[in-house]
């Protein structure tokens, strides 16, 4: 028998890789609030494949469930280099974007994609489940295709995101 | 009901406004806080709703608040002290109100108050690495202190 | 040789409510000592508010309290209100009542399905949240959000409630009653529930007028206070309705406590729909809120949460915006007062299930 090719083994492993994602369970914010539903009987995620796990170890993608404040960053952080390659990240509602209602707030931060690549956003202040669905399901997409590559830009550019970090922590 | 109203008239060294049938302002001096929040406490103020801090900058002030809470009664009693901007200083009420312990850390980080007779205090609490002023005094400005810190996300077509 | 270690729970724990973290000592698996370390949710709320209109500081409040938003609108409405002397319309207190009902209803089902996933019966979270969505749904009906409403605001409600939609409140607290049954046959009744609730986290009566604890972990110790008997708001005056009370002060009367409550609200509304005026106006006359509005003084508002008394103290210098205002989240004084007393000779198994039955809520301590 013919050896598969680099090529078609990155296929199959993408294409098994997004019919299961399990989620690490981390309330960052307030966005939180809409998982649950989402995990239970009405919206269903499990049926797409995706559970909450509580382990970083195992978990394949990270949810930034709103804002991030200072403090919270640094555990966030540690929470997404202890989880293994590949991983995701998805930044939830506007506090994740751009700081949302907290604009001018001294604690929170902007911009999550300085400190930890995000491979998606989810507009809205809060998501509701319709729209995290819908977010998976993208995120599944970008995974089959090879799209999802915020942990290796994390890699290559690790320098920059350390910097900015650093900046914040202190 | 009227007898608590007469008893908290009687405190010494108490200005009394009765804002509502049911919420009474006592306003006292530094010195004499600890001593009317235990008299309170006596008649049967036993719930320490919040404690917390005002700043009045204008006044050079700090005004520090007491809203007490009697089942009893039903009366919300406000306990209302200033202390001076420059050097503040109060002393805890931890000892005859449980919960007063975590307001004062809390008012100690996010004032700057010192208060003495509670040892958490001055120990970081929901800051961390705070190297700036106190956040919530008035002279504080979050604006900017946010625009020097983080980066903003602009969107395309905005004008920078 | 050292016997006792230390474990971190939280902020990343399954177990704990929200992001929060929990600093403990064990020996063996009894807690010997337990510490709280807020500040993962610090949001700078109540310097935000410094800064704004009264008007903006609307879409502020609701994200204090995530599971409950609407008791922050009601209670800064109300000290709103009181600092500009307004009476709302009659209708608007009935809709203020409903709605506040109906989101602690929404709370206590979510509530009872975070109690029984610590407890390890997933059915009931499964079952509990998704009954929760429906009344989500109820407020998205009136105000096309599901989880922050800023509906109710200073002067009233913002709009009138839409044409039908009483009934379908009504039709879903029958949905909701009958499902009580289910719940209490699966879970309440439960001989395992009671073997694991019984006796645990006593907070006596003595206790818990010491350490200054509200709402149900007061009712469950014996106390019967409730701002809406004692201070009544919005249209509680109106309703007939009774303060349930137990003696045990332990895990499993707080539960019970919350499921009457929970039937409590429910009859509540389904009263206070039968009567509340037919038409009407919903928002009193109020100024133009971009121009200084607000008259001087201090004033502090408190309404009832699921969790206890939940207040603002709100200080106006007769600007537009806010001088100060200062939030009191009942979970403050049960988790720092309470919650790191009750913790320590419980088992390790038993910690997140304590926290939940104090139920404790984070966004609310730090803000
Ligand atoms: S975007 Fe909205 S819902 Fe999400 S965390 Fe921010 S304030 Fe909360």
């Amino acid at each position: 028998m013919e050896r598969m090719t680099e090529e078609q083994v990155k296929t199959i492993a993408n294409m098994l890789r997004k019919r299961s994602l399990w989620m690490i369970h981390y309330c960052t914010g307030c966005g939180a609030m809409e998982l649950p539903p989402t995990m239970t009987s009405r919206y269903d995620m499990e049926r797409f494949g995706l559970a909450p796990y509580v382990t970083s170890r195992q978990a394949d993608i990270l949810l930034i469930t709103g804002y991030l404040n200072v403090k919270t960053l640094r555990r966030v952080i540690t929470v997404y280099e202890q989880m293994l390659d590949p991983k995701y990240v998805i930044g939830f509602g506007s506090c994740a974007l751009n700081g949302g209602v907290y604009w001018d707030s001294y604690a929170v931060i902007k911009q999550l994609d300085r400190y930890i690549p995000a491979d998606l956003y989810i507009a809205g202040c809060m998501p509701r489940p319709e729209a995290i669905i819908s977010a998976f399901r993208h995120l599944m997409e970008l995974i089959d295709s090879g799209k999802a590559d915020g942990y290796k830009r994390y890699k290559r550019n690790l320098a920059y995101y350390k910097e900015n970090q650093r900046k914040v922590l202190g | 009901m009227m007898g608590v109203v007469d008893k908290i008239k009687e405190l010494d060294g108490a200005k009394i406004t009765i804002q509502r049938e049911n919420r009474i302002f006592v306003d006292v001096d530094k010195d004499r806080v600890i001593g009317t929040l235990y008299s309170l406490k006596l008649m049967g103020f036993h719930q320490l709703s919040v404690q917390n801090v005002v700043d009045r900058i204008k006044d050079g002030k700090f005004e520090i608040f007491y809203v007490l809470y009697s089942h009893e009664y039903k009366i919300n009693v406000i306990v209302r002290t200033w202390v001076d901007r420059d050097n503040p200083v109060i002393e805890t009420a931890d000892k005859i109100y449980p919960s007063a312990h975590t307001w004062e850390r809390e008012i100690s980080e996010m004032f700057g108050i010192k208060v003495e007779g509670n040892e958490d205090c001055g120990k970081p609490f929901i800051l961390e690495n705070w190297k700036d002023i106190p956040p919530m005094r008035k002279d504080f400005d979050s604006v900017k202190y946010s625009s020097e810190h983080f980066v903003f996300r602009h969107s395309e077509g905005e004008n920078e | 040789m050292n016997k006792s270690y230390e474990l971190f729970i939280g902020p990343n724990h399954p177990g704990i409510p929200g992001n929060f973290s929990l600093k403990i000592e064990l020996e063996g698996d009894t807690v010997v000592s337990a510490k709280g370390d807020p500040g993962y949710l610090h949001r700078a709320f109540e310097k935000a508010m410094e800064g704004r209109y009264y008007i903006q500081n609307l879409a502020l409040i609701p994200r204090i309290c995530v599971p409950e938003p609407d008791i922050n609108e009601a209670a800064y409405a109300m000290a709103v209100e009181d600092l500009m002397g307004v009476e709302i319309p009659e209708r608007a207190k009935y809709i203020r009542t409903i709605v506040l009902e109906l989101a602690r209803v929404a709370n206590y089902t979510m509530w009872l399905g975070g109690l029984a996933g610590t407890l390890g019966l997933y059915t009931l979270a499964q079952w509990s949240i998704g009954d929760r969505d429906y009344a989500l749904d109820l407020f998205s009906d009136i105000c096309g959000a599901r989880v922050y409403h800023m509906y109710i605001w200073p002067g009233g409600v913002r709009r009138d409630l839409t044409p039908g939609w009483e009934d379908s409140v009504l039709s879903y607290i029958r949905y909701l009653k009958n499902r009580l049954i289910d719940y209490d046959n699966i879970f309440l009744k439960n001989v395992m529930f009671k073997y694991r609730t019984k006796g645990i986290a006593v907070v006596t009566k003595e206790q818990a007028i010491e350490w200054g604890a509200t709402g149900p972990i007061l009712k469950a110790a014996g106390v019967a206070q409730d701002v809406r008997k004692d201070d009544p708001y919005a249209a509680y005056e109106y309703l007939d309705f009774e303060i349930p009370t137990l003696t045990d002060g332990d895990s499993w009367s707080r539960a019970m406590i919350r499921r009457w409550e929970l039937e409590n609200s429910l009859n509540m509304i389904e009263q206070a729909i039968k009567k509340m005026p037919k038409k009407g106006p919903v928002c009193a006359k109020m100024p133009n809120p971009l121009k200084g509005y607000v008259p001087e003084g201090e004033t502090y508002a408190k309404v009832e949460s699921a969790r206890g008394e939940h207040g603002f103290y709100m200080v106006s210098d007769g600007t537009g915006k806010p001088y100060r205002v200062a939030v009191r989240g009942a979970s403050h004084t049960h988790m720092f007062t309470i919650a790191e007393k009750v913790l320590v000779g419980q088992r390790l198994a038993d910690v997140s299930h304590t926290l939940v039955s104090l139920d404790i809520c984070p966004p609310e301590i730090d803000r």
